[in-house]
C-alpha cells in the first residue's frame, strides 16, 4: 500500500494538480487566491524546513516549532513597538529570543527524554507548546495585537494583474534565499553534512571528534532561528497576532507540508509548503466550497490524510 | 488430553505429571492481612467514598459544577487512556471527540425535542462513530504520524464541524439544559457519578477479559498478539470505539453540566490539557488517571481558594486562576515525563496494593511508560 | 493425508529471492526437521506458512485446505501454533497472563460481553486460569506463574512461549529454534519433552532446528534448505549424510555434522 505511487508517477500527478488548481484559479479569476496562496505556502514552507531539519537530525516531531515562531514576533513587538528600539536590532532581539527558546527546549525537554520512546517526546514538546501559549496568554494578554508591515508599499510589482504587497515579496524572497542557503549548508559545508550524518551514525560521528551534543544544539538553535524568521516575516502579511499565533495558522499545514514533501526532504519542506499553500487557498475562495465552512482546514486534512495513505514517505522522501 | 480435564478440580497446579524438569522457585507465603488489617482498608476506602459522596452536598453550587466538570473529566481520562495507555495510540484530537459529543446531545435536546438519555445515547454513538473512522485511518498510518492525523483532525473539527450554525448554534452556542428529575447541580453530580461508575466498570472488565489482554498484546507485540488469535485490526478498532463512547459521553454530560455548549471551548489547548492529565495520571493506572484529570479540572478551583484573586508574583503579572491549569499543566507534565514517567498512578500503586490485600511496601514501583505500539513514523 | 502442505512457494523481497520454489510437507503426528546454514530462508519459510508473509508464487495448504489468502490469526484459530526464535511473548506481562492471552479464541465469551462484565464472562474466566495452571503444570512453571515475563532467563522463556502456543489448542506446532542456547543434554531433554507433548496433546510438528543430534532422536523426515531452495529431503540419516547438505554446512557446522555421523 505505501508503494501506491511510483516517485515520478507521484511528482508528475502532483505537478499537474498544481498546475491545473492554478489554471483553475486563475480562469475563475482567482488570481489575487493564487498568488496569496503562493505566499502563504511559503511561509508554511519555513514552518516545515525547520520541522524537517529536526526529524532528519533527531527523529523528533517538534510540536513547538510553531511557539518558537510566536515567541519571536512577541518580542518582536515588545522590543519595537512598545519599547521604540528600530526595526532591524529589534528583529535581531526576535531571533535571539526564538533560538533561545528552542536552545532551552533542547536542554531542558530533549536532552533528558533522548531514550525514551518518541512518542514521549512528542508530548512533551506539546508540552512546550502549550507552556508558551499559557505564558503569552497570562503575560502577553488574550488579546490580539497589530503590528505593520515593515515595508509599506502595497503596490511595487504586479503579478498576473494583481498588487503584490511588499511584506508578501519578502516572504517569498526570504524562503527562496534560506531554501538555498540550507541546500549549500547541509551539502557542503562540514557542520551541515556533520548534522544529517549524526542521525544516521552518532557513534562515527562521535569517533570523527564531532560533539553530538554541540550539533545537537546547534540544529536546534538553527531551527529556533527559522520559526523566528517565519514568525516575524508572517505577522505583518496578516496584520495581526495573538497568544498562539504561529501554532494556529501555520503549524498543521506545515506538517502537512512535511510530510507531503517528505518528512526527510528539506527541498520537500519547501515545495510541500507551496502546494499546501496553494491548495488551502483554492479552497478558501472556489465558490464551490462555499456551502463548507472552514474549508481551508478541511483541504489541509484532506491532503495530510491522502498522502499518508497513498505515499507516506512524501513526494521526494525516502522510504525508511 | 486437552486442557479442559482438571477443569472442575480445585485449581492447584500438579506438577508431578509435568513433561519437563519443573522449575522450581523460592517463594514465601502469599500475605495475608489480619482482620484488624481488612478494617483498615475497609476504612479507608470509606472515608474515600464518604469524600466524593458528602463533600459536594455541603459546598455551594458553583462548586459542585466543578465538582462535576472533575467526574466528566476523570470520563474523559479513562476514555483518552484506553486509546493512549491500552491501545499504545495518540490521540491529540481528543477535544474534537468530546466537543462533538457535547454539540450532539445539545443539539438532540433542542432542536429535536428528545429526552436526555436519548440525547446522551446518541453522543456515544456518533463518538463510536468518529472513533472508527479515525481507528480505521490508524490502521494504515503508524503511531507518529497518526498523531499528526488526530491533530489535524481536531483542528479540522474546530474550523470546520463546529462552525455549522445548525448544530453548534454558532458563536452563540447551543443550550443544552439539565434532565428533569435531576435539574439540581448536586443532583447532576450525583448522576455524573453514576456514569463515572459505569465507565469505571467497564473499564475494569475489559481489561480482565480477553479484550483487555488482547489490546495489552497488539500494543507490545502485534505479531505475537496475531499469533496468540488475536484480529489486530478487529481489537484496535474496538478500542476506538470505546474510547469514543465514552468520549462522546464526557462531553455530553460537559455540555448540560454547563448548561450551554460554546464552540470555543474546544481548541488546541484543550487537547493538550487532556493528554496532558492522562499521561500526569499515569497511564493504565485507572485511579491515577481519575485522580489527574480531577486535579486538571479542580486545579482553577482550588488556585482560587488559596490566591484568591490570583497568584501575585513578584516582576511578574498576576496570575489568573483560568489559566493556572495550562501553566501549571505542561510544567508538570515535563516534569512527569522526565522524573515520574508512572505519574500520579506509579506513586499511588503502593497504596492501591495494599488495599488489595498486599503488603504496604515500596517496592516495584515499575514505571508505566508513554509507550506505542510502532514508534517510528 | 498431510496436515501442512507447502506447494512451490516463493517469494522475493526487493533484489532478493528469499525464498523459491519451496515445497514441504509434514504427515499427521510426524515430526518434520527443517535444517540448513543461516540465512537458507527457513524463517521466511515458517513465515509463509503463518501468513506473515503472502508467497508471490505457490499456496499453503492446512488440513487439505487452501489457506495461502488467510492472515495470522485465522491459521491460529484453524489450529497453527508458532514460535519465534527471539521468542514470541507479552513481555511486560505475567507468564499466567500471557497463556490467558493465548488463550483467545478459547473464551467462549466475546469481547462485548467481556467489557460489560456479564455473568457468565466471571465463571469463562476461572475456566480460562484453569487451564493456564493445567499447561503451567504440564511444563513445570506452576511456581513462576505470576512473574513478569521480562525478566526471565532465556531457556525459560523458550518454555513458558511453549506454554502459551500450547493455550491456543493447536494441532500444528511450528518451532523456531526451539533449542537455541540449549547445551547437548538440554537439547535431548527437549527432544523428550516434544515426543511425550506429541503423544499427550495428538501434535503435528515442524521444527526448524540446528542440533543435529536432536534432528535424528526425533524427526521423522528432514528438509535441507539452502540460500532459499530446497537442496535435499529424506530421513535424518539419508539427509545427514548427503554430500551436499555436508557441503553445504562446511563453513557453519562441520564439527557437529561429522560428530553426529
Amino acid at each position: 500500500m505505501a508503494k501506491l505511487l511510483g516517485s515520478r508517477t507521484a511528482l508528475v500527478v502532483t505537478s499537474i494538480a498544481v498546475v491545473v488548481a492554478a489554471a483553475l484559479l486563475t480562469r475563475y479569476g482567482q488570481k489575487q487566491a493564487l498568488v496569496i496562496g503562493v505566499i502563504t505556502g511559503a511561509g508554511y514552507g519555513l514552518v516545515a524546513l525547520g520541522l524537517v531539519l529536526i526529524y532528519k537530525s533527531s527523529g523528533v516531531f517538534n510540536f513547538a516549532q510553531g511557539e518558537f515562531g510566536t515567541v519571536a514576533v512577541y518580542t518582536l513587538y515588545g522590543v519595537h513597538d512598545l519599547a521604540g528600539v528600530p526595526l532591524v536590532p529589534a528583529m535581531l532581539v526576535g531571533l535571539a529570543a526564538s533560538a533561545a527558546m528552542a536552545l532551552a527546549t533542547e536542554q531542558i525537554v530533549i536532552r533528558p527524554l533522548f531514550n525514551a520512546p518518541r512518542v514521549a517526546l512528542l508530548v512533551a514538546t506539546a508540552g512546550v507548546s502549550l507552556l508558551a501559549i499559557s505564558l503569552e496568554l497570562w503575560l502577553g494578554e488574550a488579546r490580539l495585537r497589530f503590528i505593520q508591515p515593515a515595508l509599506g508599499r502595497l503596490d511595487r510589482i504586479s503579478v498576473f494583474g494583481i498588487q503584490v504587497s511588499d511584506q508578501r515579496l519578502l516572504v517569498l524572497a526570504a524562503l527562496l534565499m534560506l531554501a538555498v542557503l540550507l541546500g549549500l549548508f547541509f551539502s557542503r559545508t562540514n557542520v551541515g553534512l556533520a548534522i544529517l550524518g549524526v542521525s544516521q551514525e552518532p557513534v562515527a560521528t562521535e569517533l570523527m571528534g564531532i560533539s553530538v551534543r554541540r550539533l545537537s544544539s546547534f540544529t536546534w538553535a538553527l531551527t529556533g532561528l527559522l520559526a523566528g524568521i517565519a514568525g516575524m516575516l508572517t505577522a505583518p502579511v496578516v496584520g495581526s497576532f495573538g497568544p498562539g499565533f504561529l501554532t494556529s495558522t501555520s503549524l498543521i499545514p506545515a506538517f502537512t507540508a512535511a510530510v507531503l514533501g517528505g518528512m526527510t526532504s528539506l527541498p520537500g519542506a519547501f515545495v510541500g509548503g507551496v502546494v499546501v499553500g496553494v491548495a488551502q487557498s483554492l479552497a478558501v475562495s472556489a465558490p464551490a466550497f462555499k456551502e463548507i465552512p472552514g474549508p481551508g482546514a478541511v483541504m489541509v486534512f484532506v491532503i495530510l490524510v491522502v498522502v499518508l495513505a497513498v505515499r507516506p514517505q512524501g513526494l521526494l522522501g525516502k522510504t525508511s | 488430553m486437552s486442557l479442559d480435564e482438571g477443569v472442575d478440580a480445585p485449581p492447584v497446579v500438579e506438577q508431578s505429571d509435568a513433561v519437563a524438569e519443573p522449575i522450581i522457585v523460592e517463594t514465601p507465603p502469599p500475605f495475608r492481612p489480619s482482620v484488624l488489617g481488612w478494617v483498615a482498608r475497609g476504612l479507608v476506602l470509606v472515608a474515600v467514598a464518604a469524600v466524593v459522596v458528602l463533600v459536594p452536598a455541603t459546598a455551594s453550587n458553583v462548586d459542585v459544577l466543578r465538582y462535576s466538570q472533575a467526574v466528566i473529566y476523570a470520563i474523559i481520562g479513562l476514555s483518552l487512556n484506553v486509546l493512549l495507555g491500552y491501545t499504545g495510540q495518540i490521540s491529540l484530537g481528543h477535544q474534537a471527540f468530546v466537543g462533538i459529543g457535547a454539540f450532539t446531545s445539545a443539539y438532540m435536546v433542542t432542536v429535536h425535542g428528545q429526552p436526555f438519555i436519548a440525547a446522551v445515547g446518541m453522543a456515544m454513538v456518533v463518538g463510536g462513530l468518529q472513533a472508527l473512522f479515525l481507528g480505521a485511518v490508524s490502521l494504515r498510518i503508524t503511531g507518529l504520524y497518526f498523531a499528526l492525523v488526530t491533530l489535524a483532525y481536531g483542528t479540522m473539527a474546530e474550523e470546520s464541524l463546529f462552525n455549522i450554525q445548525s448544530l453548534t448554534g454558532g458563536s452563540a452556542g447551543q443550550p443544552a439544559p439539565k434532565p428533569a428529575g435531576f435539574t439540581t447541580d448536586l443532583r447532576y453530580y450525583y448522576l455524573c457519578l453514576a456514569f463515572l461508575a459505569l465507565v469505571i466498570w467497564v473499564d475494569w472488565r475489559l481489561m480482565k477479559s480477553k479484550g483487555g489482554r488482547a489490546l495489552s498484546a497488539i500494543r507490545e507485540n502485534p505479531r505475537v498478539a496475531a499469533t496468540f488469535g488475536t484480529d489486530v485490526k478487529v481489537y484496535t478498532l474496538m478500542a476506538f470505539v470505546v474510547a469514543g463512547v465514552f468520549a462522546g459521553l464526557g462531553g455530553a454530560l460537559l455540555a448540560h453540566n454547563d448548561t450551554f455548549v460554546v464552540r470555543d471551548l474546544f481548541n488546541f489547548q484543550l487537547a493538550l490539557v487532556f493528554v496532558i492529565m492522562t499521561v500526569i495520571g499515569g497511564l493504565r493506572n485507572r485511579a491515577g488517571v481519575v485522580i489527574g484529570s480531577a486535579f486538571f479540572a479542580l486545579v482553577g478551583h482550588f488556585f482560587e481558594k488559596l490566591f484568591h484573586n490570583g497568584l501575585d508574583l513578584p516582576v511578574l503579572k498576576v496570575l489568573p486562576k483560568e489559566y493556572a491549569p495550562i501553566v501549571i499543566g505542561p510544567m508538570l507534565l515535563l516534569f512527569t515525563l522526565t522524573r515520574h514517567p508512572g505519574g500520579i498512578g506509579q506513586q499511588i500503586r503502593p497504596l492501591q496494593r495494599w488495599l488489595r490485600g498486599g503488603r504496604f511496601s515500596f517496592k516495584d514501583t515499575h514505571d508505566s511508560e508513554v509507550r506505542v505500539s510502532d514508534v517510528r513514523a | 493425508m498431510s496436515v501442512l502442505e507447502v506447494r512451490g512457494c516463493s517469494i522475493r523481497f526487493g533484489g532478493v529471492q528469499a525464498a523459491r520454489n519451496v515445497t514441504l510437507r509434514a504427515g499427521e503426528w510426524e515430526i518434520v526437521g527443517v535444517i540448513g546454514p543461516n540465512g537458507a530462508g527457513k524463517t521466511t519459510t515458517f513465515n509463509i506458512i503463518t501468513g506473515f508473509y503472502r508467497p508471490n508464487e505457490g499456496t499453503v495448504w492446512f488440513k487439505g485446505r487452501d489457506i495461502t489468502g488467510l492472515g495470522v490469526h485465522e491459521r491460529t484459530a484453524l489450529g497453527m501454533g508458532r514460535t519465534f526464535q527471539n521468542v514470541g511473548l507479552v513481555k511486560s506481562a505475567t507468564v499466567r497472563e500471557n497463556l490467558l492471552t493465548a488463550q483467545h479464541l478459547e473464551a467462549g465469551y466475546s469481547a462485548l460481553e467481556g467489557m460489560l462484565g456479564l455473568p457468565h464472562t466471571f465463571v469463562a474466566e476461572r475456566r480460562l486460569d484453569q487451564r493456564a495452571d493445567a499447561v503451567a503444570g504440564i511444563l513445570g512453571l506452576g511456581d513462576l506463574l505470576d512473574t513478569r515475563v521480562a525478566g526471565l532467563p532465556y531457556g525459560v522463556l523458550k518454555r513458558v512461549e511453549l506454554g502459551a502456543v500450547l493455550a491456543t489448542d493447536p494441532d500444528l506446532l511450528l518451532l523456531d529454534e526451539p533449542t537455541s542456547g540449549m547445551g547437548p543434554e538440554e537439547a535431548h531433554a527437549f527432544g523428550a519433552t516434544l515426543l511425550e507433548l506429541r503423544r499427550e496433546f495428538d501434535l503435528t510438528v515442524v521444527m526448524i532446528e540446528h542440533h543435529v543430534p536432536l534432528v535424528a532422536q526425533v524427526c521423522d523426515y528432514v528438509y535441507c534448505l539452502n540460500f532459499g531452495e530446497l537442496l535435499a529431503e529424506g530421513t535424518p540419516d539419508q539427509v545427514r549424510s548427503n554430500p551436499e547438505v555436508i557441503r553445504a554446512y562446511l563453513g557453519q557446522e562441520a564439527d557437529e555434522v561429522l560428530e553426529a555421523s
